[in-house]
């Protein structure tokens, strides 16, 4: 009896819902805003699990349903600590440096253009001041280098441009991994050649890494990045040897473009080693280490252009605890975490498409049920269980299929076109897996295809622990005694705030994602209203997913009619278009909250 | 005692062992080599160009005549792959190439061009065969080859292996080892289209596929000595025997392995007797070209 009670529950708890009628002449957002599809409440039939089930990510007002004890505290290899450090980017135009005064040194042409970047927050400022230095030191000397990189046939290629015009250079610094007191910096430069009669071009595009250990100044070396029971150096010869096994062709390369789609690296004669000086950086959001190759590593064919290829080093990393400090090296010592999101090859995933019904007309696809399922292949049995496809999901959407197709044809003399799509996709982000599963089901008249007869979208989310198979609720990522609802309103008034400020472009950290405060400002919106709706948008939310420095949330077809509620009315004599203007924005606000505002200190996925 | 004798013993077995590899590198008595003995200023050296798989070579022959270190080198050769180096010596691009033989159509372009090409061979390359490690078979003859690349023979029982189907697969077009296959097994106009899947675009891919048992029970593949040893060893694929001949640079530099292309520095045949071009093409077969070759791990023609 329990096992058909368990039963009956968990297919209740299949999907939360959101069904979705979208009418054709629904305007688009603004460019800077996520297209977000409007959702009004008139979807068909309402397959939403009751109320009250004491299951996590029902849709309803009842918000997120508490389950199981919270669990202890989480740190593993893919969580790291943020620096507090404000990066901020300068940029460059006609020699002048925006906000500033002239550059002070000679680019290799005079169309020149870029950014760099400076830090502050730094207790130390003296030793801010001087990595400041150094980073403008190392793009000043990158942006004036007009020489030919020593590649092979470097001076072959010299006489060969000896008539062609350095037509422009774009120099940028991209930010990296900024956590344990680490700061990974990647210099590139791009420089283009033109011939007389600018029919051909030349390009060298050459990268640099910086990777700072913030509480001396000191480059870290790559061998400095691995924890102390790993060779570093051979742990990376084995990847790439790995990866040379796996890719290489040595005597083709032209063939080679042909069959791959990634780096594309190849080999120009046998490898010899990964060597201790090896340039490199670290990615910002996953903390992979990103080799860069170039004329320094000749066994990699380059052909005047630096590659670079990354690998998952995480696991044998030692990011945390490699540099600590025991107080705060920084003037805010405000914790803040990320979790570092995992890549996969296609060859991790598997992805199981069935396609039935299908149908092609003469204007492409008349009819089509397509159902795919995708997960990785290191989740658990129990967390594959979940994935929509392989539930009663499809059974029972194909029957309403069917069903509505009948009816609606029926109605419209057999001239309707049917689709129905169901899918599911998993993601790892730090020791989480996400797993979203999404059915959209939509109807047209066959000659006219804009003409939609109806529409249901229906998305779950989940997220689960490690190997665990049950869902996390939204409680259990937060330490006892603390209301996540509460924090939920908190972290939607803060990144109100930082948008307002502008803080949310230097504090990445910090930032669910970037909205042009100016627009925001214009829309002229009624503080008090949107802290009712951010209240009852954190009480209605009704699931989430892990992201890397927030946490995704969703709420089902609620977040409409709470918007609606307190803009509905805003558009006035702006006309309707200002009204959905004013909806997707402050949608925005709440699409998110990131770890920072929730208190990470306070919470367990860290 | 004990010790000394078995550090002698260990001593007389490495070089035992290197002789038999063929691995010794006393070309015309020379350890080692600072500095070429036909020496070249920047202004006068020529333009050349080549495969990467004999850059090694090359790029180490330019350090020795231009007397520099190879990191600055490499920056007065070229390294377009074949597929670009020929044409280019047809155009009168670069001045002399290290690559294989040219193939039938590379000569054909060079003779629109009005243009013949010179070969100089300084070093060989074996031309091999590999299939799973678990399949029994050892080695095949060129005319199982021949017939297998022909589609005549498709199961592997038909020369002396499992009863299982022989997925023979092929490079693509252009690329160095199909050139190889046509030179020494199987004419172009004879070879059988293989099914899609059984057409690698990369050397290392069709090292790969046949090393997956599960997949290609019944792989064959094909490349060259210097790629799958130095470049791609998978100890899943075994190398064949070709006529009962074991693939080695012992066997290569003995001439017995019957599958050797030629690694040739080719130039245009109107270079003037006396011109820098003939000279390198010359060192390269002299005694220090062939220390080069060996220091560099191909098999030189001494």
């Amino acid at each position: 009896m329990k096992k058909h009670i368990a039963v009956f529950l968990e297919s209740l708890m299949i999907f939360s819902l959101c069904a979705c009628s979208l009418k054709a002449d629904v305007p688009h957002p603004p460019a800077y805003l996520p297209v977000r599809e409007p959702v009004a409440t008139y979807g068909y039939e309402k397959t939403a699990a009751p109320k009250g089930q004491g299951q996590p990510y029902t849709a309803g007002g009842s918000g997120f349903q508490t389950k199981g004890e919270p669990v202890p505290h989480a740190s593993g290899k893919y969580s790291v600590r943020v620096n507090n450090l404000k990066i901020s980017t300068f940029f460059i135009h006609d020699g002048m440096i925006e906000g500033g005064g002239p550059i002070d040194f000679t680019p290799a042409v005079s169309s020149f253009s870029g950014s760099f970047v400076r830090i502050s927050g730094l207790k130390d400022k003296s030793l801010e001041e001087d990595i400041n230095r150094r980073i403008y030191e190392k793009y000043a000397a990158l942006a004036s280098d007009s020489s030919m990189p020593p590649y092979v046939g470097a001076k072959l290629k010299e006489k060969e441009l000896q008539n062609w015009d350095l037509s422009y250079q774009y120099c940028y610094v991209d930010v990296g991994l900024n956590a344990e007191n680490m700061l990974s910096l990647c210099f590139t430069s791009y420089r283009s050649f033109v011939n007389r009669s600018k029919t051909a071009y030349f390009n060298i595009y050459a990268m640099d890494g910086m990777n700072l250990d913030l509480r001396t100044g000191n480059e870290i070396s790559i061998t400095e990045l691995f924890a102390d029971d790993v060779d570093g150096l051979a742990w990376l010869d084995q990847q790439m040897e790995d990866y040379i096994a796996k890719h290489d062709s040595y005597d083709d390369r032209t063939s080679f473009t042909m069959g791959w789609y990634d780096t594309g690296l190849s080999l120009a004669m046998p490898f010899s080693g990964i060597a201790e000086d090896q340039k490199y950086y670290i990615n910002g959001f996953s903390g992979q280490l990103n080799l860069i190759f170039d004329y320094n590593t000749p066994w990699v064919y380059c052909d005047y252009m630096a590659r670079s290829l990354s690998f998952d080093i995480v696991p044998v990393a030692a990011y945390s605890g490699r540099f600590p400090s025991a107080e705060s090296i920084f003037e805010d010592e405000t914790a803040d975490y990320l979790l570092l999101s995992r890549y996969y090859d296609r060859t991790d995933m598997v992805t199981e498409n069935r396609n039935e019904d299908l149908n092609v007309g003469s204007s492409g696809l008349k009819d089509y049920v397509h159902v795919s399922s995708s997960y990785l292949k290191d989740m658990t049995k129990e967390q594959i269980a979940h994935v929509s496809t392989g539930l009663d999901t499809v059974e029972r959407y194909t029957d309403l299929y069917y069903s509505k197709k009948e009816e609606l044809k029926a109605l419209y003399n057999g001239y309707v076109s049917s689709h129905l799509s169901i899918s599911d996709y998993c993601s790892r982000i730090g020791d989480f897996v996400n797993v979203r599963g999404t059915v959209q089901l939509y109807f047209t008249r066959t000659v006219y295809p804009n003409d939609i007869l109806y529409e249901e979208t229906v998305q779950r989310n989940l997220v689960f622990r490690g190997s665990s198979g049950i869902p996390e609720s939204f409680e259990s990522i937060f330490r006892a005694g603390v209301d996540p609802k509460e924090r939920l309103y908190r972290a939607f008034k803060a990144y109100w705030q930082r948008v307002l400020d502008g803080t949310s472009v230097d504090s990445p950290s910090a930032m669910v994602r970037y909205l042009d405060a100016s627009y925001f400002r214009s829309l002229d919106l009624d503080e008090e209203a949107l802290d009712s709706f951010f209240k009852e948008a954190s009480q209605s939310a009704d699931s989430f997913s892990v992201q890397s420095n927030y946490l995704e949330i969703f709420y089902g077809n609620a977040l409409r009619d709470i918007s609606l509620k307190y803009f509905g009315n805003t558009g006035g004599e702006k006309g309707e278009k200002a009204d959905y203007d004013v909806l997707f924005a402050v949608e925005a606000l709440v699409s998110g909250a990131s770890y920072r505002d929730l208190g990470a200190d306070d919470m367990t996925i860290f | 005692m004990k010790k000394s004798v078995s550090v002698i013993l260990a001593f007389l077995f490495l070089a035992e062992l290197c002789a038999c590899a063929g691995l010794e590198n006393n070309n015309g008595g020379i350890k080692t080599l600072e500095k070429a003995s036909l020496q070249i200023s920047e202004e006068d050296w020529p333009v050349i160009d080549g495969a990467t798989a004999f850059l090694p070579y090359y790029e180490h022959m330019a350090a020795l005549m231009l007397d520099k270190p190879v990191e600055e080198a490499r920056q007065y050769i070229y390294c377009s792959t074949t597929d670009y180096a020929y044409p280019k010596l047809a155009d009168g691009e670069v001045d002399l190439i290290f690559c294989l033989k040219p193939s039938e159509d590379q000569v054909k372009y060079a003779k629109q061009k009005n243009v013949e090409f010179e070969t100089v061979n300084f070093a060989n390359e074996a031309f091999v065969f590999f299939t799973n490690k678990d399949n029994p078979v050892d080695s095949l003859t060129v005319k199982q080859l021949h017939d297998i690349y022909a589609g005549k023979l498709t199961n592997w029982a038909e020369v002396g292996g499992k009863d299982q189907p022989i997925i023979a697969y092929q490079r693509s077009e252009g690329s160095g080892s199909q050139t190889g296959l046509y030179l020494h097994v199987i004419p172009q106009s004879e070879v059988m289209e293989p099914p899609k899947e059984q057409r690698i675009a990369t050397m290392g891919e069709i090292v790969d596929v046949v090393a997956n048992y599960d997949n290609a029970p019944g792989g064959l593949g094909y490349s060259y000595l210097y790629f799958v040893t130095n470049q791609h060893f998978d100890e899943d694929i075994k190398l064949l025997k070709i006529e009962g001949v074991e693939p080695s640079n012992a066997n290569v530099a003995a001439g017995k392995y019957p599958l050797i292309s030629e690694v040739c520095a080719v130039f245009r045949n109107y270079e003037a007797k006396d011109s820098l071009v003939r000279q390198i093409a010359d060192w390269c077969v002299s005694d220090e070209g062939q220390w080069l070759a060996a220091e560099e791990g191909y098999v030189g023609i001494k």
